[in-house]
């Protein structure tokens, strides 16, 4: 650059234009230090001139640039030779812009070197606008060289393409990974059949066959519907993603996105994008792209699969013309013809075949056919014939022939006879068909039917001693047999019911119906044999528990026809079976009270002892003696206790007497009178005067004693007591309710302690822990229920279930 | 300095709380014993005093069958705040069970550092004391 005196300007006007222009202008020295900043450069900088003098610009330089642009600088400098600079700057916000930075060497008008002039502009918005120019042309490029190559490419190179594809896709996107998955829908599984890796990144394709979807997280449900998944930070994953994060980090992956391969609707895969090497997130045109990407490879799959159809249609053709050369062989009719005057037979060629005989000789004369027929159908054959002959009778017959090879076969055989035009017989002629599969078939079909009809007989018999009603349902029809005990298994009356299926689905327990109904469409689809337990309802509420067993039959194309089996009771075994749980718990409840409660005194008994000896005064030893009889007392106490609830579990044939409740209740209220009348407390019920229960008194009277004394007992100091008695009837059964307004319970504290043995839920100095306790096992021992509803401060509801209580 | 500066015995049977007191004492180890009648009681202490190291113990003997708050749901609740705890403390079950049940599950526990069936003999109690 020369000086610009041409313009004839003032260098005060020189300095106005210098100062207010936008682009940032320097100065150097001859050594290469700056010695003038302009005012925009240093407002562009938002530092000062002695801070951004000498050297102090470089500090603003990107830590990238810096080296090159310093080298750049001094270069061009030493051979004072103009320069175009690119680096990036740090804008007073420390945002780094980049500057395009020109410096022309400046001489004197004695043409000394005095130092550059440098003019810098702010290209970065260009430099971006490049930036993206730039990766829409490769965008444009790759795909159109996918395109161009998925269009012209043959079939046996597909895979080669493919993987070129996902490849450009890789290196274009800057992943680490690019790979396509094909879903297995029925098998509900996944497996990777495509994959590209950058270099240096571990390939996983060998790992990823048959991908369960149970590890994918419920990508798929996103996929099937055409919708991508995306993850942008794996470590980021909530813990519910525990097992799709384990096999994400197992491959090292950091980021990826997936978009689901959709075939007019239905999803038949995926390609996916992983970064291994740091977070990758996707804009939204770089999504589009993937999109476009994975139609065109549906297209690809789409071209294979059709071409690979085109082939299978071809064999198949060829195959189905095979076949049915074949079956017209084996159907194609047969001619005979005997002529009666001179004993000739003739055959036509399938006859010969169907004998395995040789079409260019004769026949065999009629009586010398003896040897092509079993004995049985010989005699057949030779009857009919005789008839035909004398009284001109046509016949049907099938029977049993030998072949050339001595190998069995059956024949349809028809033939008539055959008179002149006088009416006059002269022959009999015929066809055959060679009717042995269909015959097989036959024998086989009736041999089976023997064999259920042999099952059903079986069962019948059993039935009959083990108490189980029988069933047949056609399932084709939709149409059901039963026997008698059925009917009465399921208190069905046969004529009352238009459609037995129908009723019985009535009868299940509709909490039950969901798992019978997907046991029998399973056992349908694929078994032949079905066994169910469920729970019906009787007419009179009752439940009974049932279990069932069927067979299915099926025909030869593995169509279930039908279904027989039988249906029985199992309710008294499974009460059984509850009966023996509820005791065996009770019983390990039972040793949990030796061990705590039992032993508890004990040991402090034998502390107490040890005590006593090593006391060193009379006095300290009466002492310790006052306590072993208070533990001596509290032993007395448990052990009593343990004896009443041990009574009552041996107390199984306790009898029951009918009562009114409402008798019952007022009785054990008169106990507590005082008590009542004193703290004002207000009592309801809602007892209906007609109920009447069966249970065991002195039972009852302790349930309801310890109920209520429970209620006054923990009744809360600042309200008085409101004690609620209520009753109703479920099915046969009673259930009691005892509501107070007290001091209530901590439920979550409670749980399952609450009624056992001297377990105390309040610092109340009356609370044993054996109330619960023995009123639980009175219930239970009646195969009852007992339980509770309770709030801190609120108050308690305890519900007795009497179990069978109401006749 | 003695072993032990605080010992917590949580129990509500109170004789046997006069006995074990009785004991440590007589060992001449613990600077400190104070005792709890069921879970609750020390729950509710031990959160009220979760960041002072000289108000925690470094030992709790702990009984399992108790009123209101049992031991079982001590240690579950225990589980909770023991990150939050200023100090260390040791554990131990010290119940009549000699049940094999209740020894199994306490020593699922972490935090449990022994189960010992009461009657506790004075070297095992000593034992324990210098442990620490």
């Amino acid at each position: 650059m020369q000086q610009t005196p041409t313009f004839n300007l003032s260098p005060q006007e020189l300095e106005i234009i210098v100062e207010n222009s936008p682009t940032l202008i320097w100065k150097s020295n001859p050594d290469k230090s700056i010695a003038y900043f302009s005012n925009s450069w240093l407002e562009f900088r938002g530092r000062t001139f002695e801070e951004e003098m000498i050297n102090g610009w470089q500090d603003g330089v990107h830590p990238d640039d810096i080296e090159a642009c310093l080298e750049s600088y001094f270069d061009h400098f030493d051979r004072r030779e103009p320069f175009d600079i690119k680096y990036r700057l740090k804008r007073h916000d420390g945002v780094y812009r980049w500057i395009l930075d020109k410096g022309t060497p400046h001489y004197n008008d004695n043409g000394r070197f005095i130092g550059y002039f440098g003019y810098c502009f702010d290209i970065t918005d260009w430099i971006h606008t490049q930036e993206i120019i730039e990766q829409k042309n490769s965008t444009h490029r790759l795909m159109l060289q996918l395109a161009s190559s998925f269009i012209n490419v043959p079939l046996n190179d597909l895979d080669e393409a493919i993987s070129k594809a996902l490849a450009d896709f890789g290196r274009h996107f800057k992943v680490d990974r690019s790979y396509i998955f094909d879903y297995n829908w029925d098998k509900r599984t996944c497996t990777n059949t495509y994959e590209w890796c950058a270099e240096g990144i571990e390939p996983q394709i060998q790992n990823l066959e048959d991908v369960s979807f149970d590890d994918l997280s419920g990508w798929e449900k996103h996929h099937r519907v055409g919708a991508k998944t995306q993850i942008i930070d794996v470590s980021q994953l909530s813990p519910d993603k525990a097992a799709v994060k384990a096999l994400l980090e197992a491959q090292d992956i950091k980021s990826l996105i997936t978009l689901p391969l959709m075939n007019q609707g239905f999803c038949i895969g995926f390609i996916g994008f992983d970064s291994v090497k740091s977070v990758r997130t996707f804009t939204k045109d770089e999504e589009d792209l993937l999109i476009l990407f994975a139609e065109m490879l549906v297209n690809i799959y789409k071209r294979k699969k059709a071409d690979q159809d085109l082939i299978q249609q071809k064999e198949l053709a060829e195959l189905g013309r095979k076949e049915l050369e074949e079956a017209k062989s084996v159907a194609s009719l047969g001619n005979w013809h005997l002529d009666l005057k001179s004993g000739i037979v003739t055959w036509s060629k399938e006859l010969f075949k169907m004998f395995g005989l040789d079409p260019v000789g004769n026949p065999p004369s009629f009586p010398k056919q003896e040897k092509l027929f079993s004995p049985e159908s010989w005699r057949l054959l030779k009857q009919k014939v005789v008839l035909a002959q004398k009284r001109q009778i046509p016949y049907e017959v099938e029977l049993n022939f030998i072949r050339a090879d001595q190998s069995k076969g059956w024949m349809w055989a028809k033939g008539y006879s055959e008179v002149d035009e006088n009416n006059k017989l002269i022959g009999l002629k015929g066809i055959a068909q060679d009717i042995t599969k269909r015959k097989e078939l036959e024998i086989q079909l009736k041999q089976s039917k023997a064999r259920y009809a042999e099952v059903a007989k079986r069962l019948q018999v059993a039935s009959a001693s083990a108490g189980f009603g029988i069933f047949e349902w056609d399932i084709q029809n939709d149409d059901a047999i039963w026997d008698d005990r059925m009917f009465s298994l399921y208190d069905i009356i046969e004529h009352e019911c238009s459609n037995i299926h129908d009723a019985w689905v009535n009868r299940i327990h509709p909490e039950d119906r969901k798992a019978v109904q997907s046991a029998i469409d399973c056992a349908l689809e694929n078994g032949d044999e079905i066994k169910v337990s469920y729970r019906i309802i009787r007419s009179d509420g009752r439940i009974c528990f049932i279990k069932s067993y069927g067979h299915i039959l099926r025909n030869l194309q593995k169509l279930p026809l039908r279904m027989i089996g039988v249906s029985m009771d199992v309710t008294r075994a499974k009460l059984h079976q509850r009966h023996l749980e509820v005791k065996n718990k009770q019983l390990v409840d039972f040793s949990n009270v030796l061990a705590h409660n039992l032993r508890a005194p004990i040991v402090n008994i034998e502390l107490l002892a040890d005590l006593i000896d090593q006391s060193r005064s009379s006095e300290e030893a009466q002492e310790y003696k006052g306590q072993l009889r208070s533990v001596l007392g509290h032993l007395n106490e448990v052990f009593d206790e343990l004896m009443e609830s041990i009574k009552i579990r041996q107390d199984l044939d306790v009898e029951s007497k009918e009562m009114k409740l409402q008798d019952e209740v007022e009785k054990v209220l008169k106990d507590f009178k005082e008590e009542i009348e004193e703290n004002g407390v207000s009592l309801s019920f809602d007892l209906d005067k007609g109920d009447s229960i069966k249970y065991p008194p002195e039972y009852l009277s302790s349930i309801l004693h310890n109920l209520i004394s429970n209620a006054l007992k923990f009744r809360s100091p600042n309200r008085s007591l409101n004690l609620g008695i209520k009753a109703h009837q479920e099915h046969q059964d009673l259930v009691l309710a005892v509501t107070d307004n007290g001091l209530g319970l901590d439920m979550r504290l409670a749980k399952d302690n609450l009624f056992k043995m001297r377990k105390v839920f309040h610092k109340h100095p009356e609370a044993r822990g054996f109330g619960l306790f023995l009123t639980k096992t009175q219930v239970e021992a009646m195969d009852g229920e007992i339980w509770v509803e309770s709030e801190v401060n609120k108050g308690s509801t305890f519900y007795v279930r009497f179990k069978n209580a109401v006749e | 300095m003695k072993e032990v500066e605080r010992l917590f015995l949580v129990d509500d049977d109170h004789i046997f709380l006069m006995i074990m007191k009785r004991m440590i004492i007589q060992t001449d180890a613990v600077e400190s014993v104070d005792s709890f009648e069921n879970g609750s009681d020390i729950l509710e202490y031990l959160k009220a005093n979760l960041s002072k190291p000289d108000a925690l113990p470094e030992i709790i003997l702990l009984d399992l069958n108790m009123p209101i708050m049992d031991g079982w749901q001590f240690l579950d609740a225990y589980r909770e705040i023991q990150d939050q705890l200023a100090r260390n403390i040791r554990i131990y079950i010290l119940s009549s069970s000699n049940f094999e049940e209740d020894i199994r599950r306490a020593v699922e526990y972490p935090m449990v550092t022994e189960y010992l069936v009461k009657p506790l003999d004075p070297e095992k109690l000593q034992e324990i004391l210098q442990r620490g």
